[in-house]
């Protein structure tokens, strides 16, 4: 089970820290004018996939129910999100107060739309499979008595 | 499909032969029957032994090495080890799903698949089991997933 846990954060890291560092270059090759990404930056994603990374294995709790899951996933994501954002003074990148204002507004309803739509496919594909398995079940206990 | 009984004082015990060209799936239930025919399996409970239809077990489960018979009224104790409970039962609905954990699946309320690969398996009685990562291709298989 532990190493299970450890796999499943590294895993969890590489794929966060690759999209952080992809989606942060995107975000300051639109905002800034800056042609290359500082490497502060990139210490800076590599914590905030850490923290990320950590919170996925909420994921993997067998206690909560999904929906809790989900809540507390999306919870401490968006925190550690927009925690190092403003620790970090990500929201600082040009433009006047207003314009940062606004990009941090808008970079949370960006994020929780990410999760939302990433978070339906997930619940459906969940869903689905549990629905097909549960009826699976049912057919097969009325075709068995003990045997078979 | 013939049945031929042949009635002697010749033979100490009933015994069933099948002669056929395969075995298939109704044959393979059939056989699974026989051998369940008249099974009972003792539990010990209180001092006491009690013997069980495999029909009214939820599970069997292992704890500290000793294997435990779980009924929707009681908790008993077996002298059966999980393999041995594993291959008395094998072509039944009774299938071993994790290293200590041996379920009858006719006593399965409905399954939730887990992140992990796991099923969680919630029992008519409320509670809820774990099916290893391991041996979900075998449950699956048994179903016909």
């Amino acid at each position: 089970m532990r190493n299970i846990l450890i796999r499943d954060f590294f895993l969890g890291f590489m794929i966060s820290f690759t999209l952080a560092v992809l989606m942060v270059a995107s975000i300051l090759s639109i905002v800034t004018d800056e042609g290359t990404m500082q490497l502060s930056l990139v210490w800076q994603v590599f914590i905030l996939a850490t923290i990320c990374s950590l919170v996925n294995l909420v994921y993997r709790s067998e206690q909560l129910k999904f929906i809790w899951k989900s809540l507390i996933g999306y919870a401490l994501t968006t925190g550690a999100i927009m925690g190092c954002g403003v620790i970090f003074g990500w929201y600082h990148y040009g433009g006047n107060f207003l314009d940062q204002r606004m990009f941090l507004i808008l970079s949370f309803f960006g994020y929780s739309l990410c999760y939302m739509i990433t978070w339906i496919i997930i619940w459906r594909i969940h869903k689905g499979r549990k629905d097909a398995w549960n009826s699976r079940l049912e057919a097969y206990k009325e075709n068995n008595s003990i045997s078979g | 499909m013939k049945i031929n009984i042949e009635e002697s004082a010749r033979f100490s015990e009933v015994e069933v032969t099948i002669q056929c060209p395969h075995i298939d799936e109704s044959l393979e239930r059939l056989i699974a029957e026989i051998r369940l025919f008249n099974a009972s399996i003792s539990g010990k409970k209180d001092g006491s032994i009690y013997f069980l239809k495999p029909e009214d077990v939820l599970y069997f489960d292992t704890v500290d090495e000793r294997v435990f018979i779980y009924t929707l009224e009681c908790i008993y104790e077996t002298s059966l080890k999980l393999y041995e409970l594993e291959e008395r039962f094998s072509g039944t609905s009774i299938l071993r799903v994790g290293k200590s954990l041996i379920l009858n699946l006719l006593k399965i309320d409905h399954i939730s698949p887990l992140l992990n690969g796991r099923i969680e398996a919630v029992l008519i009685n409320g509670e809820k089991v774990i099916i290893s990562r391991q041996y979900v291709p075998a449950f699956k298989n048994k179903l016909g997933l």
